[in-house]
């Protein structure tokens, strides 16, 4: 088994420290994120307010750090559902027969064909924004990549002896499903889901910044930078810093990932 | 070959057909009355509305049949490029479609031009100078720039090119300066996809065995790169580079929201905003359908350049 380099030790203590930040930063946050301060608008970043304030005086640094929880949180929600979804359909394409394989396959493929921001945008929208919306929206886009790798480790599993025995012996499905079927899958899934994360955040904060997220007050990453956007020529620096989260957590997740393909792929071969 | 290119045709058919249905299956999320909403957004929210104009809605999406007959219709419409009308402005959605596609076009072609001539040099310097502080720099700044959503590219590009150094205008359509940034902004992420494959693929390309050989035989590096590495290196990114293609239109949403760029994202957007139903519809199934157009096509013409794929070799 090969060891971690520095960078990837990097990416996953940023990665735990991200995931740490989501559930504890509004409490870190210095000031109230919601409470506007009329004599401190738009401020630059200084001492007393690090990221600087936003367009009503409210300090961005603790609008960044309780978004946290909204944007991180969400994300993990999104990434569970979908591959809890992505497993169930693929454990059924992959060993419930030819017919229900073809089928479920063509469905997959036909919900992967809608481009992932589109369709969530559509969704979210027709459905009327907000947090179970978005998480839906983001569900229904994302299952997709988890059935595919599912079914096809599943296909392999399924025809083995033990499977065989298990069936012959007169388990029930749902046990062979969870006992044989579903460990042999999990470390590909956790290194997809690890990806997915990244991916998750990048979308949430798309819809939030393209006016489809939470609603304005909260403070979520792309909304935050939604706000921010009429102020691009006066306060650059408000148009910009709260990307900086986004961009990092993204960039942790995705080494990560990286990372932990190469680990698990080393542990596969032996 | 034809049957393989047969069934992948056939295959694509019953996607497409599927991805109709879903599409249309869309609007039935729509909570609440589906009629009451496009009343309020057609009428807005505080008008009284009289049971005529709700019947004559309810006439106009045949909402008085059943679910499968609506399907029919709609589907029927579509085979006959019948989208609808908008319900905002009742204009044709065809001829709404057209006319944005049109405009990200322009962007769309700006983008792949800027990608393609930043990342077959960038990939293959990469990749021949392994190892080297400029492989090291390309690496990093793909890495970099996978982890920015394009929106947030846009804004800082805005910033240095626009705000600070006033060289490049930030909103709008126009002239070709228009175009720098919007475009530079969409072929970042086709950039970044491409050369991280170029560079992979060259440094494969150059362990092969007849390079070594073409190497041994005096063969000058310059000549070893152009005629026997990026030729075989760049297989795989065509195909690559194709199907990011399809994904152009979905970057084109924000990228297009964030430069006031009205093209078919900025469109859609707006659509829905204002729950314009048939114009998210047809966004939604063109989008899905240019994507399975483009793999149908990638798909049979690598089988046809290399006809180990058709026989499920490769």
């Amino acid at each position: 088994m090969r060891t971690l380099n520095p960078l990837q030790r990097g990416a996953f203590g940023l990665s735990a420290f991200i995931l740490v930040l989501a559930a504890v930063g509004p409490l870190l946050a210095p000031y109230d994120p919601l409470v506007p301060d009329p004599v401190a608008r738009l401020l630059p970043p200084s001492p007393a307010h690090w990221f600087g304030t936003d367009h009503l005086g409210r300090d961005l640094l603790s609008r960044v750090l309780a978004g946290a929880r909204l944007s991180i949180g969400l994300a993990v929600l999104v990434v569970l559902t979908s591959a809890l979804v992505g497993l169930i359909v693929g454990l059924a394409a992959g060993a419930c027969g030819r017919f229900a394989d073809a089928a479920l396959m063509r469905l997959t493929d036909a919900f992967f064909a809608f481009p992932e921001l589109i369709a969530a945008l559509a969704v979210a929208g027709v459905l009327g924004g907000g947090g179970v919306e978005i998480l839906f929206a983001l569900a229904v886009v994302g299952w997709m990549r988890y059935a595919r790798l599912v079914r096809g480790m599943t296909l392999a599993t399924a025809g083995s002896d033990h499977v065989a025995l298990a069936r012959l012996s007169g388990v029930a499905p749902w046990r062979i499903a969870l006992h044989h079927l579903t460990p042999p899958v999990l470390p590909a899934m956790i290194v997809m889901m690890t990806a997915h994360l990244a991916r998750a955040i990048l979308a949430i904060s798309g819809l939030g910044f393209l006016g489809f997220g939470a609603a304005p007050p909260t403070p979520e990453w792309g909304v935050i930078l939604l706000e921010a956007r009429v102020y691009i020529l006066s306060a650059p620096a408000y148009a910009l810093l709260p990307g900086l989260p986004i961009v990092i957590s993204v960039l942790a997740f995705n080494l990560a990932g990286d990372a932990l393909r190469d680990r698990i792929g080393s542990v596969n071969r032996g | 070959m034809i049957s393989y290119a047969l069934s992948r045709i056939i295959g694509a058919v019953v996607v497409m057909t599927l991805v109709s249905f879903l599409t249309f299956l869309l609007l039935q999320l729509a909570p609440g009355d589906a009629v009451l909403a496009i009343a309020r957004a057609r009428y807005g929210t505080g008008v009284a509305l009289s049971p005529e104009s709700l019947a004559r809605i309810m006439d106009e999406i045949g909402a008085n049949e059943s679910f499968f007959v609506q399907w029919g219709r709609w589907a029927g419409g579509l085979l006959r490029f019948d989208l609808g009308v908008s319900l905002i402005n009742g204009r044709p959605v065809a001829d709404i479609l057209a006319e944005g596609f049109g405009r990200t076009l322009q962007l769309a072609l700006a983008s792949i031009a800027i990608a393609a001539l930043l990342s077959i040099p960038l990939g293959l310097c990469a990749g021949v100078w392994r190892g080297t502080w400029f492989d090291s720099l390309c690496v990093s700044l793909a890495t970099l720039g996978s982890a920015m959503p394009n929106w947030w590219l846009g804004v800082l590009l805005i910033v240095i090119f626009s705000v600070n150094l006033g060289w490049l205008p930030a909103f709008g359509r126009g002239d070709a300066e228009h175009l720098v940034l919007p475009a530079l902004t969409l072929g970042t992420g086709i950039t970044v996809t491409t050369a991280r494959l170029l560079r992979s693929a060259t440094i494969e390309a150059l362990s092969a065995r007849h390079i070594t050989a073409a190497r041994g035989r005096g063969i000058g590096e310059v000549r070893i790169i152009g005629r026997h590495t990026l030729r075989n290196a760049l297989v795989p990114v065509i195909t690559i580079f194709a199907l990011e293609i399809a994904f152009v239109l979905e970057g084109a949403v924000a990228v297009e929201y964030v430069f006031g760029w009205r093209g078919i994202g900025l469109m859609f957007i707006e659509a829905v905003d204002a729950r314009d139903y048939p114009v998210i519809q047809a966004v939604v199934l063109f989008s899905a359908m240019l994507f399975i157009a483009i793999n149908l096509i990638v798909d049979l013409v690598t089988a046809w350049l290399d006809p180990r794929t058709a026989a499920g070799m490769a």
